[in-house]
């Protein structure tokens, strides 16, 4: 009956967490060979492997990040709405609990090496448009 | 069939108004067991947390929110004119690093832009749910007067 009240209450939360776990692993898998290529290649060429694969990942990294912050902000107020009481109260905290340290593994996940190489490659670009402006 | 019925009526205006209409209902009893002190105190905190919070929007957040919009377009203009060339040339390398430098710059863009319109629509929100507050507040305030008199 517990179990059916959790997943009829997160049922949202229980999908978002699926599909984050299926995220990270696939996410882990892309990293060990980003890592590899990042020392025989540029990090534009990195980039652009298998079809702007990273990107495409770091998208999606922040679109589920996003999600977790509108999930985040519908639990709180869920959780003022049952003000304090019973179970639910206690599935909110623990909903937002799980979501913050899922947010914190895709950012963990995500910037080595995506992030870093799109940052790096975001520099390079800022650097030449003021060179090419100065000159 | 009742099920789905209910699932599509969801988001249909009727639906959303009865939602309304509940939380409404809710809020409204929970605020009218306050005492009539209680009652004060909150209407004077929400009214004074609601001025401030207007006045950081529309003096300071509006202002950074438009300087950085401002300031993204400028680059963003910036960039593509450096990366012009790049783009007309015969060279397939060339045009590649141009196309993965355009992706890269509108994603990032993207995510500030992006973040700026959740942080004001964050904000926009608090401050209806504060006037939100208020209003019922005060209508209990004006009931009790009411019902003294």
């Amino acid at each position: 009956m517990l179990i059916k009240k959790i997943f009829k209450f997160s049922f949202i939360e229980i999908i978002y967490i699926i599909s984050v776990v299926v995220f990270l692993i696939k996410l882990n898998i892309l990293n060990k060979i980003l890592l590899v290529l990042e020392t025989e290649m540029s990090a534009l060429e990195v980039i652009m492997h298998n079809n702007y694969k990273a990107v495409k990942y770091f998208v999606l990294a922040l679109a589920l990040i996003v999600i977790a912050g509108r999930r985040i902000c519908s639990n709180y107020k869920r959780y003022n709405q049952t003000r304090y009481e019973d179970i639910y109260g206690i599935i909110c905290i623990a909903n937002i609990l799980v979501l913050l340290i899922l947010i914190i593994l895709i950012i963990i996940y995500i910037t080595n090496p995506i992030l870093r190489l799109i940052l790096t490659a975001s520099i390079v670009g800022v650097g030449a448009i003021s060179l090419s402006s100065e000159s | 069939m009742n099920k789905i019925k209910k699932y599509l009526l969801y988001f249909s205006l009727e639906e959303s108004e009865k939602r309304i209409l509940s939380a409404y209902k809710e809020e409204f009893a929970i605020t009218r067991n306050l005492s009539s002190e209680e009652l004060n105190s909150l209407s004077i905190e929400y009214k004074t947390r609601y001025e401030r919070k207007k006045s950081i929007f529309s003096l300071f957040l509006i202002t950074v929110a438009l300087a950085a919009l401002t300031a993204i377009c400028s680059s963003f203009y910036a960039f593509l004119k450096y990366m012009l060339p790049l783009i007309t040339s015969n060279s397939t390398h060339d045009i590649n690093i141009a196309k993965t430098m355009i992706i890269i710059f509108i994603i990032v863009l993207g995510t500030i832009v992006i973040a700026i319109f959740g942080i004001v629509n964050a904000y926009l929100q608090s401050l209806q749910f504060l006037h939100k507050k208020i209003l019922i507040i005060d209508e209990i305030i004006k009931e009790n007067k009411g019902e003294k008199e």
